[in-house]
């Protein structure tokens, strides 16, 4: 039970960091109908970045603001030279486009930082461990990620739907002629979008970076577990970027817990882990094919 | 009893609160031109994509030659004789005007699992052809890309595609829109040459062509059929002048 | 696709000289001393012929599958684990023997692959556009993490073959013969897939591409038309496989990664999307390209990724088009 609990929590908080990465790429893919394959080198951006910071200032929280400045910053300036150019292009263009800037940006980490991955201590405030319940002893600096990750769905879901920036942006999402209809400056809104989206991304990388390695490409495993989250949570809605990101990490992180286990009732144990942890490592994609089978444009479709 | 080659019955759609289709029933005679009016807003279009498979109806039975399709996806329903044009016209930009038509053919040619011969010289493609394209006055154009068409050019490929597969049924989907003077003549040449070989179904914003090629005119209000009957009946229904006509 | 009589004589000339080249390299080659040449084209080869598979998916289907890496790694991986029971005499489920005889492995690797493609296929093509994009790249990472988890067979670290697979009345162990062996699997695919695009099928196939609704309404059910492609495509890239396992001797599950798909779309593109020959040209640049920047510096994907971007941004149809003069 104390073991199950755990599980949770860290499928939470699997899910909250797939939840940073999705809610700006959804966005992006619904709005702009752009499939960006190099958001996650934001993700690689953040995580650097705040490595890098946070040891020269020795402090966290400078790390994390830095983090979030160059994610945002550099999202905007490759939305203004390459992205924009991408908009009117088919889906092929952009994929090979933004292939291309994946192969730059990794490349350009190991020329600044080289190849020997960065590791950043976990702050001294956020060490240590801490009894949730009889039992269950948890580290406290994964309950701050659950908690500031909480705190970033609330902040957006003030964003969309009690300011106008917000409502223009999800009426992007459902239907983009209706807002350039309406008058809204579209390039700007686009440039704003992406570096919403490219920030988020960026505070993910930070935020785990204390917890894996940080190096270069560090973005593409993240990537395509967003792309899952997605394609479950249906292209453009943030709701189904909240709902998918959690459905993936709990899946995830208990498939990986629990799997093997289950198989060692009726295999034998070297046999039920090996089947057990591919079927794991497996069960988020098997999970994504179920819902396409059942609802071929996600939980929560758009309207297009 | 007259011999009816569709029976549209108690056909019902809606999108929300937007009533597309409300229990709407019309039937169509074999051979005849039947036309669909309305005002703006009425649910034409809708309507000839429930027909055609493209949109599931909420409820109602759609009688094709005496059978139920109205479960059938699109291309069975192409299959059992119902052809149609689309309002924005609808070809293979990508292909060039022989292969759109050459294509149209083999649709209706068993079945395309065929890998090796070159598309073009397949039997019935080599019969039929020259006579497709020259039945729309394309025959010139054949090589050229249909993307490069013009925009009459793509609706008179668009018709003789519907036409090769030789339609029991052909839906016509406001064909003369955004053509001139010139292209509506053309076209209205062809319609009246198609009448006797097939039965037309015929959404037409244009009264004048309505009334000048319907045998019979149904009139679509907010998704309803409030009349049926011959131009004269129509032209003479106050409830039809008071609903549409009236407007004018 | 309509191409104009110079533009055709052009690619004519092209194809021919590309052909001669390719016929021609191991004699210079081996004339001149510079052997490593024949092993470098051989791969060239080999990832030309997945390329084209991949443009017949593209290109002349519509399919935008940033997955094909998988069912490269299926026929990789289709010849290793065939290899390794027949070197260790121990059969396959307890019911096949493995084997290293060319003739019964690699149309095994075509057939898995293309059985594969057909279960991914028809789940994927289900939805089509950006989601079409993203469901290939996830079933192929799928594959991938299946192909890390598989531990018989050498899990992460892959599994290494002793010699290469036997084939009646040749030496596969030698570089040259291999060498011809490739380029005549690459000729046979390229005659079957040109021929193939302006068939029946072909036409349907480009219909559907350009306009699916139309293809529908015509009476033809498209999708499963797009599915045989991607089954065709599939396979192609199986035997792409299974001729790369035999060049390196080894299968990791590397062969399956995301990287590896988008590095073959990336040839398909640079090459010349919707021509089938452009992907070879493509094949041979990007990987000249690779093995040349990396002499120079080490940091070659730092030029190579603005390139890419460069290439996708202002030559729409490749190399290969604009030596043939192709427009729209």
């Amino acid at each position: 039970m104390i073991l199950f609990a755990e599980q949770i929590l860290n499928g939470l908080q699997l899910g909250i960091t797939l939840f940073l990465m999705s809610a700006g790429l959804t966005l992006v893919f619904g709005i702009m109908k752009v499939i960006n394959l190099a958001h996650g080198s934001f993700y690689m951006i953040g995580a650097y970045v705040g490595a890098t910071v946070t040891a020269a200032s020795g402090s966290f929280l400078a790390g994390i603001l830095a983090a979030l400045g160059a994610a945002g910053i550099s999202g905007m300036v490759v939305e203004l030279i390459v992205l924009r150019e991408l908009y009117q292009r088919d889906h092929l263009d952009q994929v090979l486009a933004t292939f291309g800037l994946i192969f730059f940006f990794n490349e350009l980490t190991r020329i600044i930082w080289g190849k020997q991955p960065l590791f950043m201590d976990v702050p001294t405030w956020l060490q240590g461990n801490i009894e949730i319940m009889a039992g269950l002893v948890y580290p406290v600096y994964r309950l701050f990620v659950i908690g500031v990750g909480c705190l970033t769905a609330l902040l957006l879901w003030f964003l969309f739907s009690r300011t106008r920036l917000g409502m223009q942006i999800r009426a992007g999402a459902s239907n983009r002629r209706m807002v350039s209809a309406l008058g809204v400056n579209i390039k700007l809104l686009y440039t704003l979008v992406f570096g919403l989206g490219t920030l988020l991304a960026g505070l993910a990388g930070v935020m785990a970076g204390p917890i894996f390695a940080v190096e270069s490409g560090m973005g593409e495993s993240i990537l395509i577990l967003t792309f899952v989250v997605i394609v479950i949570g249906g292209i453009g809605s943030v709701k189904g970027a909240v709902i998918g990101a959690l459905l993936v990490g709990l899946v995830d992180t208990l498939g990986r817990a629990f799997l093997p286990q289950l198989f060692r009732l009726f295999l034998s144990s070297s046999v039920a882990d090996g089947v057990g942890a591919s079927l794991a490592s497996m069960s988020i994609y098997i999970l994504m094919a179920a819902v396409l089978i059942l609802r071929p444009k996600g939980l929560f479709p758009s309207h297009d | 009893m007259a011999d009816y080659i569709l029976q549209v019955r108690n056909l019902c759609k809606s999108f929300g609160a937007v009533q597309a289709s409300a229990n709407l029933s019309f039937s169509v005679e074999r051979r005849n031109i039947h036309a669909l009016i309305g005002p703006n807003g009425a649910g034409k279009t809708t309507i000839v994509n429930q027909l055609s498979g493209e949109l599931e109806q909420d409820s109602g039975s759609i009688l094709f030659n005496s059978v139920d399709i109205s479960s059938y996806p699109v291309y069975r329903r192409v299959a059992a004789g119902l052809g149609r044009s689309f309002q924005i016209t609808s070809v293979f930009d990508n292909l060039s005007v022989a292969e759109n038509m050459a294509l149209a053919i083999l649709a209706g040619d068993g079945h395309n699992y065929r890998f090796w011969n070159h598309a073009c010289n397949a039997a019935s493609v080599k019969r039929e052809l020259a006579a497709a394209l020259s039945r729309v006055d394309l025959i010139d154009k054949a090589d050229r890309s249909a993307g490069a068409l013009s925009h009459g050019e793509k609706r008179q490929l668009e018709v003789g595609m519907a036409l090769v597969g030789k339609p029991e049924l052909l839906m016509l989907d406001e064909p003369m829109a955004g053509l001139g003077a010139g292209g509506t003549v053309e076209l209205m040449k062809l319609i009246r040459q198609l009448k006797g070989q097939m039965t037309i179904l015929l959404v037409e914003h244009d009264m004048d062509v309505v009334f000048a090629l319907a045998d019979r005119i149904s009139v679509i209000v907010y998704g309803a059929c409030i009349a049926s009957g011959s131009p004269e009946e129509i032209r003479g229904n106050p409830e039809v002048q008071q609903a549409y006509l009236g407007e004018n | 696709m309509i191409e104009s009589p110079s533009s055709s004589k052009k690619k004519l000339i092209l194809v021919t000289a590309g052909a001669l080249f390719l016929a021609a390299l191991p004699v210079a080659a081996t004339w001149s001393g510079d052997v490593y040449l024949i092993s470098l084209f051989t791969r060239v080869i080999i990832y030309a012929l997945a390329a084209v598979s991949l443009d017949l998916l593209i290109g002349y289907g519509g399919l935008i599958s940033l997955g094909h890496a998988a069912f490269v790694g299926i026929g990789g991986y289709v010849t290793g684990i065939l290899y390794v029971h027949g070197f260790e005499g121990e059969p396959l489920l307890g019911l096949f023997g493995g084997t290293d005889n060319a003739l019964v492995v690699w149309p095994l690797a075509v057939l898995v692959a293309a059985g594969f493609a057909l279960v991914i296929g028809s789940l994927s093509l289900r939805t089509s556009g950006m989601h079409f994009i993203m469901i290939t790249l996830a079933f192929a990472q799928m594959l991938y993490y299946f192909a890390v988890g598989l531990e018989k067979y050498g899990g992460d670290d892959g599994l290494p073959l002793y010699s290469r697979n036997s084939l009646p009345g040749l030496d596969l162990g030698d570089d040259l013969q291999f060498y011809y062996v490739c380029l005549f699997c690459l000729a046979l695919f390229l005659i079957l897939t040109s021929r193939l695009v302006s068939s029946r099928f072909g036409l349907v196939l480009r219909g559907a591409a350009g306009n699916m609704r139309r293809i529908l309404t015509l009476g033809i059910p498209g999708r499963r038309y797009q599915l045989v492609c991607f089954m065709i495509g599939g396979a192609g890239a199986g035997l792409a496989g299974a001729l790369l396992a035999n060049q390196t001797e080894y299968v990791s599950p590397t062969l399956l990664h995301w990287t590896v798909s988008g590095e073959l779309m990336v040839m398909v593109l640079l090459g010349g999307l919707g021509s089938l020959f452009g992907p070879v040209l493509g094949a041979a640049v990007y990987l000249l390209l690779e093995e040349i920047l990396a002499m120079y510096t080490e940091h070659w994907m730092a030029y190579l990724g603005p390139i890419l971007i460069l290439v996708v941004l202002f030559a729409k149809h490749g190399l290969f088009g604009v030596l043939t003069g192709r427009e729209d």
